[in-house]
């Protein structure tokens, strides 16, 4: 029977070339011959942001609007061959009105969102915001919240008219979860954002409508931490009103007591049978 | 060349204004009728038939056996090739992933199961129709998209490393051919 092992390397590099990044991930990982046949195969990544800062580096390859994959690492260099392909570059020309990249009409539709959620970037991702002056500044933070929570509320109310969600490039879709699980998933999500409109998403960093079904992060900006403080704490305020916490605090004190008050008390005199 | 063939020939399309025609006899004495403008689009027939030295007056007295394919993928071959030889170029794309679409006609010719589409990709190969072969491998392509790697280890029936180790070990275990 003809299948894949019978091809020839050549060909099976030809049909690597055709597969988009998510796949040859896929192909790669079935076997060790695949891998080798993967990695030999040039790869072309239109849109790729790298961070590297105390440490830590980031790679976030972007492979289409709200689609992007996002590696960060800790304390390791890798060497990566690259090689800058000038096509893909904003060329002057292309430019039709003077607002660029934030024309809707006649910029990249990739290039407007990238910009449009510039601000958003800053917000989640306080670590790799180096490029930006002044950012530190808590006027600046307060007003990128506010914005955020604004344009949050807008995106719910959207969501919320479009039934159809289609669900992030390259990774595989489970019927169950994005049919039923995905209206549950909206309504915590909803009634959560009741009660914390702010924090909410914020782990999600690079992701601003629906958040992403997998994002390989080996650990989140320690920035964040102070964040998660505060979810924690209203998490516990939340917890007084728990029956598990009624029986602890308020139950389980007055049976020990009731227990030792038991054991005091003396038995119950009998009359003395040696006397007699 | 004398080749007897048993199937009646094939007229897979019907030849308009090119009067140059060539016989091609597949693996299974199965035999096709090629104009001269769809048979360049096959480097290795085109080589053959200029090498021969076959013209307009002896190319259908000598027909051309094709021993590696078989009458069914050679079939769909002709069919591309009898389509397509008019083509101009491709343009070049800069991201052939999202701007190359393949079109419909092509897309229901290669809609085929795995197994027959790569005996086409091997004939494909050895007759080098670059063409086809591009749009064969985006085909291949288009099914391993979205799949996670157990799923394409049963489309593409790729066994585990695990597997292809025993494999080698029971290969190098058995004895060889005496001799």
């Amino acid at each position: 029977m003809t299948c894949w092992n019978y091809l020839p390397a050549e060909i099976k590099q030809h049909v690597v070339k055709k597969l988009d990044f998510m796949s040859r991930v896929s192909l790669g990982s079935t076997c060790r011959l695949n891998r080798q046949i993967v990695n030999s195969t040039k790869l072309e990544l239109p849109r790729v942001r790298f961070g590297y800062k105390k440490g830590r580096s980031l790679i976030v390859i972007y492979t289409g609007i709200e689609k992007f994959l996002r590696l960060e690492f800790g304390n390791s260099i890798f060497p990566v061959n690259l090689e800058r392909n000038t096509d893909y570059f904003w060329k002057p020309s292309t430019l039709k009105c003077g607002l660029g990249s934030f024309c809707k009409q006649c910029s990249d539709p990739f290039e407007y969102w990238y910009y449009q959620n510039l601000p958003r970037r800053v917000l989640h991702e306080p670590f790799w915001t180096d490029f930006i002056l002044n950012i530190d500044q808590k006027l600046i933070r307060e007003e990128l919240r506010m914005n955020y929570v604004k344009d949050e509320r807008e995106k719910i109310q959207k969501a919320s008219k479009k039934k159809n969600l289609v669900s992030s490039w390259g990774f595989r879709r489970d019927g169950s979860i994005n049919e039923e699980g995905q209206g549950k998933k909206k309504r915590i999500r909803k009634k959560k954002k009741k009660k914390i409109p702010i924090l909410e998403n914020f782990k999600d960093s690079e992701d601003v409508g629906e958040p992403e079904v997998v994002s390989y992060e080996i650990f989140e900006d320690s920035e964040n931490l102070e964040d998660s403080e505060d979810v924690e704490e209203q998490k516990q305020t939340s917890d007084y009103m728990t029956p598990r916490f009624i029986l602890t605090v308020v139950l389980f004190p007055i049976l020990i007591s009731f227990i030792f008050y038991l054991g005091d008390t003396p038995p119950a005199t009998t009359p003395d049978t040696t006397d007699s | 060349m004398s080749v007897e063939p048993e199937v009646p020939i094939v007229q897979v399309e019907e030849v308009r204004e090119n009067p140059v025609l060539y016989k091609i006899i597949s693996s299974d004495n199965h035999v096709f009728t090629i104009s001269e403008h769809a048979v360049k689009l096959s480097k290795t027939l085109w080589d053959l038939i200029t090498n021969l030295g076959l013209t307009a007056e002896n190319a259908l007295d000598n027909p051309i056996p094709v021993e590696n394919v078989n009458g069914k993928n050679m079939e769909t071959i002709v069919q591309f090739c009898e389509r397509h030889k008019y083509d101009e170029e491709e343009p070049e794309y800069t991201n052939y992933i999202r701007e190359f679409v393949l079109p419909e006609w092509d897309r229901q010719l290669l809609s085929i199961d795995n197994e027959e589409l790569f005996q086409l990709i091997l004939a494909t190969n050895y007759l080098d129709i670059q063409k086809l072969m591009d749009y064969c491998c985006r085909v291949i392509g288009d099914m391993a998209k979205d799949k996670t790697p157990e799923e394409l280890r049963i489309i593409y029936g790729i066994p585990t490393d695990a597997e292809d180790d025993a494999l080698e070990r029971s290969a190098s275990d058995s004895p060889g051919p005496s001799g």
